[in-house]
């Protein structure tokens, strides 16, 4: 649902995968969860990637372990991430992730390097909500060429007028391009059903997706199934997939 | 804090000190269980005024309301604005936090300052993480701290910190001293101590461990650190050392801290004894380039002594310092503080190539490398509401200059006449700065005639009609002579304020005309919290900004935008803008 809500870094959502971008979500998990995403990115084979996640809440903080791959026997990224979230006080939260980010090219070699997510969140009102997101905050590099991986920094306000409905817009920054902004809304009409669509800037892209909530799937937990699409203006449409199991 | 007159060249806050006040409006100090240090901590407050409120407590047991602060007797106007605001009598929850993000857009880049700090019981600790235009990481500045108050008056910090002490020789002071209003208040205070690092200026910092005792013998602290620097070498020798911080080109980046200093310290301060406040400092450093010690910078010895007394309503204080290898530095003056009449008068001469390890004494030239003798004086009368100050500085190098291979002498001197009303004040000023030598030469041979001089003209006017609106206008006039050539410069600065809670809008518009970037006109900009951002303008053109503040409990966001247009005078057409924006969240529970 980040996705399809204009990949914003919302802090409400609660699912096992929106961790991996914005950890301090992790700090409002109350149950142990696993999650599963599979996207098509431009509908290029070769750029598929999956997701696996769990987290596990304790008494005052939470963890969440995850598992990433891009790409097949060519070229592969793979990720293993660990994160943990902390609340302080009723208003603020913060999560920090660890990913340790292999790339492999067959013929040419493979190298490692280790990155540092951050990121806090802080509730102004129950409506108004402000976060902050520090990715690759100790700039990893890979190869010989001492390649930078992704640094991208990002603030971002949501509001919520009612209940069921959230609203957000986002700057972010990646320094290697120019400024993003991003707008998005998720609604919930009725409890199983949420649906989102949000607009980036840099390059123009909207985004689309839906969530059906099943109470009771194995009949002891809760699941959730989402899907998104991304539309980008020169290349085919991205897709992803994602199964959300809730234990009790 | 806005009704704090702090006037823009008076008092000047380093960001440290900018910070911890912000802190301390937000998270009150108790004054019912804060000793004697952690008041003296409070910026812009002596030790007289900490003595004076420890002894009201004393006397009535405990504080029951902030008015009671105004019935100390000899308390310092600028503590008794203060108290009220960063004070309070209530207790204190055990935990705090406080966060600053700001994002500054200069043009297609951007600058990213994130802040914070956290507060449990005993236990604080703080970060800074920054990132200028230009640079390539995204946190290329970091700079983080914790501290910790231990039995029997012990204070550890691990992390970055900085030690002030003295007046400034060897390492820091509170508040840098300035020419200026701000000369009379702040030159003669003494550094007050051990304190975590809090500014984003990488230099400055000390990157160790430190303890600080406190007992009845007086203030111990010892400090053992290995401080990142910028060097550019020439084989193993150092060649020049950047305080800039920046990063922004490849050659910058490649020398990143390829250079470190290592110091060891040890101080000892007394306060309040029978002869006042006096204390000594020893230190000793060590430099490493690529694993072993440059040809050129041996390890140094250095030590100094400093006092400060009373003596027939007279503040006599100053500090001797000595470095191995060189002729001692000295600082030292007077001050009178009467009810209407200030007076501080100093005399300063720092050897050639004098350093320090932090040294940041009042000076004309702000290099680190200290080359200077000057006297310097300062007077402020007050006549009702009507106040004049005058101050005077003579100065010259102590030595030839390395360039010009002449010893620059040049003078200061300034006149302001302010006054107060109701609603509003008013001020004019006049400033006349003459060197003989300005511009350096590129080769040696070169000759360079005559000198520079600077004359400026200021009028400040203030008003606030209603407690909502407020109307502040600036009017600058400055003419430079540089050899032959003279050149003008005119300024013309409105700034408006409306404040309806929790919203505050101001606006700033301004008109310039000056010949070149000699004649440059300064105002202040419409600063964030926690910002003291002083806008140049050249050559000719206008300027309109617009800052929008927003306070919901626990937090304020502003935004702020600004729009410069400049006139070409041989094209007779105006630029496109040049605009720069900014946002800044601050949370503090």
């Amino acid at each position: 649902m980040q996705i399809g809500s204009g990949f914003i870094h919302f802090n409400r959502e609660q699912s096992a995968l929106d961790f991996l971008s914005h950890p301090a979500v992790l700090a409002h998990v109350h149950r142990t969860g696993f999650a599963v995403s599979y996207g098509f990115p431009f509908q290029l084979q070769s750029l598929n990637h999956y997701s696996v996640s769990t987290v596990f809440p304790f008494k005052s903080i939470k963890l969440g372990t995850a598992f990433s791959a891009v790409g097949k026997e060519v070229y592969r990224e793979t990720t293993f991430s660990l994160g943990g979230g902390y609340s302080i006080g009723d208003n603020m939260s913060f999560g920090i992730l660890i990913n340790g980010h292999e790339l492999s090219i067959r013929n040419y070699g493979s190298d490692r390097t280790v990155g540092i997510v951050a990121s806090v969140n802080y509730s102004f009102t129950k409506s108004m909500q402000w976060s902050l997101l520090y990715r690759n905050l100790n700039s990893p590099k890979l190869g010989v060429s001492r390649e930078p991986l992704p640094q991208v920094v990002a603030t971002v306000f949501g509001f919520s007028p009612t209940p069921s409905l959230l609203a957000a817009v986002e700057l972010e920054r990646d320094l290697e391009f120019e400024s993003r902004y991003k707008f998005g809304i998720r609604w919930q009409p009725i409890e199983a059903l949420r649906v989102a669509t949000g607009f980036v800037s840099h390059p123009t892209q909207v985004t689309a997706g839906i969530s059906l909530q099943v109470k009771g799937l194995f009949s002891i937990s809760l699941g959730k199934i989402s899907y998104a699409i991304v539309t980008h203006p020169e290349l085919a449409i991205s897709q992803v997939f994602a199964l959300h199991i809730t234990l009790p | 804090m806005a009704t704090l007159q702090i006037e823009e060249d008076g008092d000047i806050l380093t960001d440290d000190e900018l910070f911890l006040l912000e802190d301390l409006v937000r998270r009150p100090i108790d004054l019912n269980r804060a000793n004697k240090k952690q008041i003296e901590e409070i910026p812009l407050l002596t030790s007289t005024d900490a003595s004076l409120i420890l002894e009201k407590r004393k006397e009535i047991g405990r504080f029951t309301s902030k008015e009671q602060i105004f019935t100390i007797q000899g308390l310092s106007t600028l503590a008794s604005q203060l108290l009220p605001l960063v004070a309070t009598v209530k207790q204190i929850p055990p935990t705090s936090v406080t966060l600053r993000n700001r994002w500054v857009t200069p043009g297609e880049d951007i600058r990213i300052l994130t802040r914070g700090r956290i507060t449990r019981s005993f236990i604080s600790g703080g970060f800074i993480l920054e990132r200028d235009p230009g640079e390539t990481g995204l946190t290329d500045f970091v700079t983080g701290y914790l501290t910790a108050k231990l039995a029997n008056g012990i204070r550890l910090i691990v992390g970055d910190h900085q030690l002030q002490t003295g007046y400034g020789l060897l390492f820091s002071r509170s508040i840098p001293p300035i020419k200026g209003h701000g000369s009379l208040t702040g030159m003669g205070n003494l550094g007050k101590g051990l304190r975590p690092y809090r500014s984003s200026i990488e230099y400055w910092a000390l990157r160790g461990i430190a303890v600080e005792k406190t007992d009845r013998l007086g203030q111990w602290t010892f400090s053992l650190t290995a401080s990142p620097k910028d060097a550019t070498v020439d084989s193993n020798r150092v060649v020049s050392i950047s305080t800039s911080g920046l990063h922004q080109s490849p050659s910058s980046l490649a020398r990143k801290h390829n250079l470190r200093e290592d110091i060891v310290l040890l101080s000892w301060q007394r306060g309040q004894g029978k002869v006042g406040n006096y204390g000594i400092v020893l230190a000793k450093d060590r430099w490493i380039l690529h694993g072993s010690p440059p040809d050129n910078r041996s390890s140094k010895t250095y030590g100094s002594m400093f006092g400060q007394f009373d003596l027939f309503r007279v503040q006599f204080f100053g500090e001797l310092a000595a470095c191995s290898g060189m002729q001692p530095s000295f600082l030292g003056g007077m001050i009178i503080v009467e009810k209407n009449l200030n007076w501080i008068s100093s005399l300063r001469h720092y050897t050639s190539g004098f350093q320090g390890p932090r040294s940041q004494p009042f000076r004309e030239w702000s290099s680190v490398i200290l080359n200077e003798s000057g006297v310097y004086q300062g007077l402020s009368v007050k006549l009702g509401k009507h106040r004049f100050f005058t101050y005077g500085d003579i100065y010259r190098q102590s030595s030839a200059d390395r360039e010009t291979g002449r010893a620059i002498h040049g003078f200061e001197i300034a006149h302001t006449w302010s006054y107060r009303w109701r609603r509003g004040q008013a001020s004019l000023r006049w400033k006349l700065e003459e060197k003989s030598i300005e511009e350096k030469v590129q080769h040696r041979g070169e000759s360079i005639t005559g000198g520079s001089k600077r004359e400026s003209w200021r009028l400040n006017s203030s008003i606030s009609p209603t407690k909502q609106f407020r109307l502040q206008l600036q009017g600058d006039h400055t003419a430079v002579c540089q050899g032959d050539a003279s050149f003008q410069g005119y300024g013309l600065s409105i700034k408006s304020h409306f404040i309806r809670d929790p919203f505050r809008l101001s606006l700033n518009w301004v008109g310039f005309v000056a010949e070149n970037y000699q004649s440059r006109i300064y105002v202040w900009d419409l600063n964030f919290p926690g910002e003291l951002r002083n806008k140049t303008f050249y050559p000719t053109g206008q300027s309109l900004a617009c800052l929008i503040r927003l306070k919901t409990t626990g937090a304020t966001l502003s935004a702020r935008l600004r729009s410069t247009w400049k006139f070409s005078r041989s094209a007779k057409t105006w630029s496109k803008p040049d605009t720069e924006g900014g946002l800044q969240i601050d949370i503090a529970f």
